[in-house]
């Protein structure tokens, strides 16, 4: 994964993309117990020359594949690792990316999107990897109350959230 | 009557003994640091493709 970061990290440093956080499984992982996940999900912020662009992944992957990394499927492979990058298209996953976690991974610096975050973009998106992982996640972490249900309420997601867990953000555990 | 609640008290017991431990076990794989969980995750992967690999598929 440490050849994935740097490369994310040249990534923004040359302006190909404005800003990233790792999200979905790996983030998870940051959180809970480690889980089986097969990729590094990168949510990311685009450049301003690419945000209008209907192919806003193409430079990315231009700069990529001109490096010699291969694309496979839905992913490319950088190092031991399938990335797929996942443009922050809506409010909440542009909120997410700006406010995630600065982190250190084996000397270099990189974003993990905050739990709370990680959470609501898990109940907008719903896919039934989701709703498992929403369940194993409010079960295992202890989140920031008052930030998840302000969250929860900007983006009126309460009722899913309730609806899945069976609780109010503010009254969980 | 006596003998097989007694029987349902252990395997209560045993039951809340190996729950208690599991979710002990969960807080302590939740608190390693990020770097030793990736390297779990990457066994599990290799676990899941042995796996695969041994199905045929």
């Amino acid at each position: 994964m440490e050849e994935a970061i740097k490369i994310l990290n040249q990534l923004r440093e040359n302006s190909l993309l404005k800003d990233y956080a790792i999200c979905e499984g790996v983030a998870l992982v940051y959180y809970i117990e480690p889980l089986l996940t097969y990729d590094l999900d990168v949510m990311f912020i685009p450049s301003d020359k690419d945000k209008d662009r209907i192919d806003v992944l193409s430079n990315i992957y231009k700069y990529l594949t001109d490096r010699g990394y291969q694309e496979s499927k839905e992913h490319i492979i950088i190092g031991d690792m399938p990335v797929q990058f996942i443009p922050a298209s809506d409010k909440l996953t542009k909120e997410a990316v700006e406010k995630a976690r600065e982190i250190n991974y084996r000397g270099q610096n990189t974003k993990v999107i905050l739990a709370e975050y990680l959470l609501a973009i898990m109940l907008n998106t719903l896919r039934p990897k989701d709703k498992e992982r929403i369940v194993k996640f409010v079960d295992e972490y202890d989140f920031d109350r008052e930030l998840l249900s302000k969250i929860l309420n900007k983006f009126a997601l309460n009722d899913i959230f309730s609806s899945l867990t069976g609780a109010h953000p503010d009254n969980n555990g | 009557m006596g003998k097989v609640r007694e029987m349902g008290d252990n395997i209560g017991r045993i039951l809340k003994r190996l729950i208690a431990g599991k979710s002990s076990l969960r807080r302590e794989r939740a608190n390693l640091p990020f770097e030793e969980k990736i390297k779990i995750v990457i066994k599990l992967q290799e676990i899941a493709e042995n796996m695969r690999q041994s199905r045929g598929k």
